[in-house]
């Protein structure tokens, strides 16, 4: 055995110093323990690690010349002791790497909610999104389909659409305007009487949830929070501003679009809109700048302030979308569904369409357009959802 | 019994693929929390569902339905770690030269099926194999290739408008979700088959994922018969 060993002497020494690590470089004098010889012995083999090519050419290994990294010869009780010795050390450190692995695992879900997902989370929410915004270009569109496609999407979920909305006395709030009194539809006070009143009396018929799996993991299906009420209450919004009409959308250019849907639940539907872009929207009703400079919505988008909030009229349902994604070519005020004006269950009289974010963030109803340079309050991400739920 | 150690698994490769496999785990298990909002697949044949993806009982025994929220933030925070230890271990590979154990070789799969006979014990004959043998090889080389899948096919539908070429070339939007929800069940058929394989190699073969040795019998390894040229260390070292 020892013969073999001197024949190999010659062979490569692997310098593989950690890999193999912890042996007896200073080993005791052979004469002293048999142990302590044994060990000296076995670290020699091992330290003699050889890579040798396959010579079987039968075998599939010397094809790409594959190599085999042995060791020296050792009795069988030698190797016994020194792969146990091995397995100790690494079992140890595997089994610490395990357990710290659980242990960070479980300190990421105790890290204080942020809009009910811990901030680790929320932080890589918004890391993504960073990334997203980087690569996003609001000319960059999804794919669009014949018209004969399209279907009627599923009515899901019902927060902001509260009963005892009157369309015809419906006007749209715009508010973060670049010096508002210049439009003709300016008012001091863009509060204005509608039958929203009774708005939460009956909320029941309204709240209803025809797929009782709304992508809600915090909050029951179809139940309004005190802080949506709240919410509702302060959305009887006083101050300067303008109040539109449905004329004042549809006189911006009619585009039509057949796009896919897509649910944040994992559903699609390829659908037929018509409506004008936010975009033309956002150049004829130009927000304010975060300089306070003259505002031009095609040219210098980005000079305007980065966000724009929706509200339904009664306050319960409202997102925040970024400035690219509303002034993206595939971003709609939609007044029509499939060929038809849309109807109360689909977000009658006006309604976001974007091929930019999941269907969380198309609102039914918009009751109020605010532009701010303030992120937003967003109904999903306050319940464990991405703010930029973005595509 | 003279033996030597073989060093089967470098350090790299060990670490890698055991921090794969929470890796992988969290993203089967975020991805099935996702997958519960629109739970539309299943085994179908002549219009008859065999199986449904998946079953009210298998849901509500690992309390599954309502978290698609917590799925969301799983699947999009740990999809970065699982990203990088899958190339890092690619790169790895390529650097090493563990590649060359790795992938299919010309006729590997007609050695693969006898692999797979012999293993079903409906054959003798083991055909002649390397570090790994040639199923193994189209397995594990297989495997990456289902990864950069997973991670087109999820780039599809995560940012279906910003890469919409990537989204329409893949067959569209829902295409892409059935691609990416049958690429993770082609992981656990994986898994399955991995380790079963790994129970039947025994405790020797198993250990040596974790030391990196494995025991051998001295006289099994032909090493001192042949050295090629480049070996040698007057063509300036051995490291393949």
């Amino acid at each position: 055995m020892n013969d073999e060993r001197n024949k190999m002497s010659d062979e490569h020494k692997m310098g593989d110093e950690h890999e193999t690590g912890g042996r007896q470089d200073s080993a005791a004098p052979m004469s002293d323990a048999p142990v302590a010889a044994r060990a000296a012995k076995v670290a020699r083999a091992m330290r003699e690690e050889t890579i040798a090519p396959e010579a079987n050419k039968e075998n599939t290994a010397h094809l790409l010349g594959e190599v085999r990294r042995v060791s020296g010869v050792m009795s069988d009780d030698e190797a016994k002791r020194e792969i146990g010795r091995q397995a100790r050390r690494t079992f140890l450190i595997g089994g610490a790497a395990a357990v710290a692995g659980y242990a960070g695992y479980r300190l990421l879900w105790a890290q204080p909610d942020v809009g009910g997902v811990p901030s680790p989370f929320r932080r890589a929410f918004q890391f993504n999104e960073g990334l997203s915004q980087a690569y996003f270009s609001p000319t960059r569109l999804a794919q669009e389909f014949p018209r004969s496609r399209a279907a009627e999407p599923r009515v899901n979920g019902g927060e902001g659409m509260s009963g005892g909305f009157d369309p015809a006395t419906w006007r749209l709030q715009v508010v973060g305007l670049h010096n508002p009194p210049q439009h003709p539809q300016f008012t001091d006070n863009i509060a204005y009487e509608t039958a929203m009143d009774n708005m939460h009396a009956d909320d029941e018929s309204s709240q209803r949830h025809e797929n009782p799996e709304a992508p809600d993991s915090k909050v029951a299906p179809g139940t309004t929070t005190p802080d949506s009420m709240d919410r509702a209450a302060a959305m009887q919004m006083q101050g300067p501003g303008l109040l539109l009409t449905m004329d004042d959308i549809r006189r911006l250019p009619r585009v039509e679009m057949t796009t896919e849907f897509k649910c944040i639940e994992g559903w699609s539907t390829i659908v037929h809109w018509a409506g004008a872009r936010l975009a033309d929207f956002i150049a004829h009703y130009q927000p304010a700048t975060r300089n306070g400079t003259q505002p031009d919505a095609r040219n210098r988008p980005q000079d305007l302030v980065r966000y724009v909030s929706m509200v339904t009229p009664d306050g319960g349902y409202y997102v925040g979308l970024d400035m690219p994604s509303a002034m993206h070519l595939q971003t709609l005020l939609a007044y029509e569904m499939n060929g038809a004006p849309l109807n109360l269950a689909h977000g009658a009289p006006l309604r976001l369409v974007t091929t930019t974010k999941y269907g969380i963030k198309q609102i039914k109803r918009i009751g109020r357009i605010a532009f701010t340079d303030e992120r937003p309050a967003d109904f999903w991400a306050e319940r464990g959802y991405d703010w930029y739920a973005g595509h | 019994m003279a033996k030597r150690l073989e060093k089967k698994h470098p350090l790299a490769i060990r670490w890698l693929h055991w921090i794969n496999f929470p890796l992988l785990f969290l993203m089967i298990w975020s991805g099935i929390l996702i997958y519960w909002a629109n739970a539309v697949y299943g085994i179908r044949i002549f219009g008859y569902e065999l199986f449904h993806f998946f079953p009210a009982w298998f849901n509500e025994a690992l309390g599954i339905p309502f978290q698609l929220a917590n799925g969301m933030a799983l699947h999009f925070f740990f999809m970065w770690f699982f990203i990088i230890n899958g190339i890092m271990y690619v790169l790895y590979t390529i650097i090493s030269g563990e590649w060359r154990a790795l992938v299919p070789v010309p006729g590997s799969f007609k050695r693969a099926m006898q692999v797979t006979l012999f293993d079903l014990h409906l054959s003798k004959y083991h055909p002649p194999q390397g570090k790994y043998n040639d199923a193994q090889r189209i397995a594990y080389t297989g495997v990456i290739f289902m990864g950069l899948g997973s991670l087109l096919t999820g780039l599809a539908i995560y940012k279906p408008t910003s890469f919409a070429w990537l989204t329409w070339a893949l067959g569209g939007y829902e295409w892409a979700r059935w691609e990416h929800f049958w690429l993770t069940m082609a992981y656990l058929g994986f898994f399955v088959v991995h380790v079963g394989q790994v129970v039947l190699a025994g405790w020797n073969n198993f250990r040596s994922m974790i030391t990196g040795y494995e025991v051998v019998k001295a006289d099994t390894m032909p090493i001192e018969k042949t050295k090629p040229e480049h070996m040698s260390p007057e063509a300036g070292g051995v490291r393949a």
